[in-house]
């Protein structure tokens, strides 16, 4: 009996120890079973992983732009493949240096922008995106130099400030584009230029030295007005070219500005009694002394009273004004004219853009004229807007300080 | 008195045979060549009062025209205006610092209004007759209709140094 028990409990025992691992394999099991799903897991995540760095790099690798990344001590932390290309340095040269003792900024007449006045130490003091609006240059590792325009942005994660990305283009065939466009534009101004002299030059010869019929003297007339469009494209032309280069000189002089209207207006009587056009200087201060380049306010008033002629039909008004206002005046052209179409008012200050109506009453026009306007405010500092109802007519306003500062360019207005 | 004397240098024939014609009518004695090489010849052979001078020109380019008389003991002294069809800033500041005593922009004049220049130019009192004539050209220029570009343009220009 005693046996019995014995030989039970024993198979009780042996019974139990032998149930155990098997629970405790099942659980082993289990738990494996759960590492290796998270492990599956971590292989997709790291896969996904693996992709999207590839991705960036590729990204990085592909951008023409050269990008630079550094941290707060403005180290180099990334640089990609079109920056190492275009400076020549490598990857493993740059990393951990201070980008811009690497790499050397220059203005444009060559002096050397030191590393507190760099682009990159600004950005991440000011912790705003700057970016360059002249061309500097940068020195490659062969100590050869080449413009670049740069934007440097502040770099956050999490709102926490932590560098800055630096991504620059290498400006050499932009600048050699320019180049050419300023030869040619050069090329222009004189084979055009000395023909146009040479007909408007003989013609004065002609009118002084020959008896002329009346019908004689009306078709040179003729001749001379289509000389002097013809001129007046080709000086709009390049003016156009003048002010995209953003090159232009500002020549500061105090003139009358009431006399100087005067000027001009009276000059458009020809063209006023030919199109039965009534025109008034209405209201003006007794005098206004301004100092200004009165080269391009010239321009600035040609466009916009010749539009105002050129666009209002026979019999007509148009009206002048002229306004003090603090430091500024208001100068205002208002017609009975063609007005502009409201779906084209925003585009007409655009070059070469013209009203629909005004390209079916004048099919020649050269549509530079509020472009050149409007670019020619701009280097005053001043503004110009309008308001229209087609068919009843268009106010022009500009808006102009009385004082400008002369500026050091390399080209006048033609 | 002798005629002042002058040396075009201009290499457009038409320009050249009009700026001539109307020198000639003021009263001046005008040698007229249309390169830079015959220019420096012409000008070293006449020693004239003044020099008007085109700056693109074949053979020489006329600021090295320019520098080549400036340079010159002979011809150091002989006044030169520079007549160009470019209104580039560069250019006339370089024909300035060269030596040339004024430039007038061809295209933003009346080619009248070039000989009033060279007559104010000498300070020569207008002659009674030039004057008849300056009016006369006055009364029947004004049959053309006006180019009131030039109006503008006729504000001296300064080139700061």
């Amino acid at each position: 009996m005693k046996q019995k028990n014995l030989s039970q409990k024993l198979k009780k025992k042996i019974k139990e120890q032998t149930e155990k691992p098997d629970k405790e394999i099942k659980n082993l099991e289990d738990t494996q079973k759960a590492i290796l799903n998270l492990l599956e897991d971590l292989e997709k995540e790291r896969e996904n992983l693996q992709i999207s760095k590839v991705k960036n790099e590729a990204m990085l690798a592909s951008i023409g732009d050269g990008l630079v990344v550094v941290d707060m001590n403005m180290r180099v932390i990334l640089i990609n493949k079109a920056a190492e290309e275009a400076t020549g340095w490598s990857s493993s040269e740059v990393l951990d240096k201070v980008w811009p003792e690497v790499i050397m900024l220059e203005t444009e007449d060559g002096k050397k922008v030191p590393v507190n006045k760099s682009l990159v130490f600004s950005a991440i003091h000011s912790k705003k995106t700057t970016t360059t609006t002249t061309i500097y240059y940068y020195t490659r590792k062969n100590k050869t130099k080449f413009p670049v325009t740069i934007t440097v942005s502040p770099f956050k994660i999490k709102n926490k400030l932590i560098g800055a990305i630096i991504v620059f283009r290498d400006f050499t065939r932009e600048q050699e584009i320019d180049k050419k466009k300023a030869e040619f534009v050069s090329m222009i101004s004189h084979q055009f230029g000395s023909p146009l002299v040479g007909i408007k030059w003989t013609i004065e010869r002609i009118f002084k030295k020959e008896n002329l019929t009346i019908g004689l003297q009306g078709y040179l007339q003729d001749i001379f007005i289509s000389v002097k469009h013809l001129s007046d494209l080709v000086n709009n032309l390049l003016n156009a070219s003048r002010f995209e280069e953003g090159k232009l000189t500002v020549f500061a002089e105090q003139i009358e500005l009431v006399a100087f209207i005067k000027d001009y207006i009276v000059g458009c009587t020809p063209v006023l009694i030919k199109k039965g056009i009534f025109l008034t200087f209405e209201e003006y201060p007794k005098a206004l002394n301004i100092i200004t380049d009165p080269n391009i306010l010239w321009n600035i008033i040609q466009s916009l009273v010749s539009n105002a002629i050129e666009y209002t039909p026979e019999g007509g008004r148009v009206r002048v004004f002229l306004k003090r206002k603090d430091g500024r005046f208001l100068f205002a052209v208002s017609d009975t004219g063609i007005g502009i179409p409201k779906k084209e008012e925003a585009n007409i200050f655009e070059k070469f853009s013209r009203g629909s109506n005004a390209k079916l009453i004048k099919a020649s026009g050269s549509g530079l004229g509020l472009y050149l306007a409007k670019q020619a405010v701009e280097v005053f500092g001043g503004k110009i807007w309008f308001e229209s109802k087609k068919d009843k007519g268009t106010t022009f306003y500009v808006e102009l300080p009385l004082k400008v500062k002369s500026k050091k360019g390399s080209k006048r207005l033609a | 008195m002798a005629k002042l004397k002058i040396v075009l240098i201009e290499d457009d024939e038409i320009l050249a045979k009009v700026v001539r014609e109307e020198l000639s009518e003021a009263d001046f004695d005008v040698f007229q060549t249309f390169d830079g090489e015959e220019g420096l010849k012409l000008v070293r052979s006449k020693k004239p009062d003044l020099v008007l001078l085109d700056l693109i020109l074949p053979k020489k380019h006329g600021l090295d025209v320019l520098e080549e008389l400036k340079k010159s003991p002979i011809t150091r002294s002989i006044p030169v205006i520079v007549l160009t069809m470019l209104s580039r800033d560069d250019d006339i500041k370089k024909g300035l610092k060269l030596g040339a005593n004024d430039y007038i922009v061809k295209s933003q004049h009346a080619v009248t209004e070039i000989v009033e220049k060279v007559e104010k130019f000498f300070g020569k009192e207008t002659h009674p007759e030039a004057k008849k004539s300056v009016k006369s050209k006055e009364a029947e220029v004004k049959k053309l209709p006006e180019d009131n570009n030039l109006k503008a343009k006729k504000i001296k220009v300064k080139v700061k140094e």
